[in-house]
């Protein structure tokens, strides 16, 4: 199963399985792990609801479909989403990969009106599942899913950090929305500064400043509908 | 009387929305204790204190404003469908917890429970609810919905 975990986060569902088996992490055979436990912990770690193939309901597909119909289903595919429903100003998605800042990026822009995101997690083959079904289509996995990253040009070419460790509690965990892209450091150059005098990582940064801009307009537009 | 966690969500509610003055704040608090106690003696499901704030709130938009707030102000995901686990529909004493708490449990599966509830500071109701449909190690996750929800979902009970 490739998911793009950040390390942090795939270490935490580690710890927390060991837990449950009352071993210590690196003594967890990580190959033996089942992808259903893999992803409660995962869940639970996130205190994120956890979709799976049995879930898929009418009435879930319906809300989905409801509040989807706005968006090209390409572009849920590529930034694997699916938004359940709005309440107030929260959202609910379901997503493969919450943790992508990019992804919340993208729903962020298309969803003005919603200051709070919050996911319900599932596995890529689920999320498939529920894509092909929007669609109106028999169930398969999504084409070239697995596969890792969407094209380059697609990404944010600036690294955000790992979220911080979490300590594993026995009461139920409650998610918080994926942190946006890292803030920007200050500009150089800008007043006061010295203009003149550019380096190569000052250069890389404003290039790459303009690249994630780029990008956002292009996901937006990719996300709606001619 | 309120329990802890009732009362905990009933004092952040009254003071966000102005529900009550100093004066009549205690009249609120026994009128809801007197709903209650009416409902578990007659084998009805309690009204949860959400519910109950959300009646006296005047309106549907200030009903709703407080369900939103709520859910703002806690990290808990908002679950739009609750419904009870269909394998735990006949089970007497789930859903004698189900009803004193406002709580059901939505999904239990091999390796996690996932109850649904209306009031997050009930650390007590999902404890108990959690005891009695656990069946193994399972991950406890906690999700929120709307009163009126909850309520539609405790009569899926046998």
């Amino acid at each position: 199963m490739n998911m793009d975990i950040p390390p942090q986060t795939l270490n935490d569902v580690y710890k927390t399985i060991a837990q449950r088996h009352e071993t210590e992490p690196a003594k967890l055979p990580r190959e033996k792990i089942e992808e259903d436990e893999f992803m409660a912990a995962l869940a639970y770690n996130r205190g994120s609801p956890l979709i799976e193939p049995q879930d898929l309901s009418e009435d879930l597909i319906g809300m989905c479909r409801q509040s989807s119909r706005e968006l090209d289903p390409k572009g849920m595919a590529e930034y694997r989403f699916v938004p359940l429903t709005i309440r107030g100003q929260t959202l609910l998605v379901i997503s493969s990969c919450p943790w992508d800042p990019m992804m919340v990026e993208v729903i962020s822009g298309y969803f003005p009106q919603c200051s709070q995101v919050r996911f319900a997690l599932t596995s890529p083959q689920t999320l498939g599942q529920l894509l092909s079904q929007l669609q109106g289509e028999v169930s398969a996995p999504m084409a070239g899913y697995t596969s890792g990253k969407p094209a380059a040009p697609t990404r944010p070419l600036i690294p955000t950090a790992p979220p911080p460790p979490k300590a594993a509690a026995p009461a139920p965990k409650y998610a918080q929305p994926p942190k946006p892209a890292e803030s920007l450091k200050p500009v150089p150059g800008a007043p006061g500064a010295d203009a003149g005098s550019l380096s190569q990582d000052d250069v890389n940064y404003l290039m790459n400043l303009l690249l994630q801009e780029a990008n956002k307009l292009l996901a937006r537009k990719r996300m709606t509908r001619p | 009387m309120m329990t802890t966690y009732e009362r905990k969500q009933f004092l952040e509610l009254v003071q966000q929305f102005r529900l009550a003055t100093e004066a009549n704040r205690e009249a609120l608090a026994s009128k809801f204790a007197s709903i209650t106690q009416k409902q578990a003696s007659e084998g009805f499901p309690i009204q949860p204190v959400l519910g109950f704030c959300m009646d006296e709130a005047g309106n549907k938009e200030r009903g709703d404003a407080m369900f939103n707030y709520v859910l703002s102000r806690c990290d808990i995901v908002y679950w739009p469908m609750p419904s009870v686990e269909s394998s735990l529909r006949k089970k007497a004493e789930v859903k004698q917890a189900a009803y004193r708490h406002a709580m059901v449990p939505v999904k239990v599966t091999k390796h996690i429970v996932m109850l649904c509830g209306t009031n997050p500071h009930d650390i007590d109701g999902i404890r108990s609810l959690f005891n009695l449909v656990a069946t193994g190690e399972q991950y406890p996750i906690f999700v929120l919905s709307e009163p009126s929800r909850i309520m539609q979902a405790l009569t899926q009970f046998a």
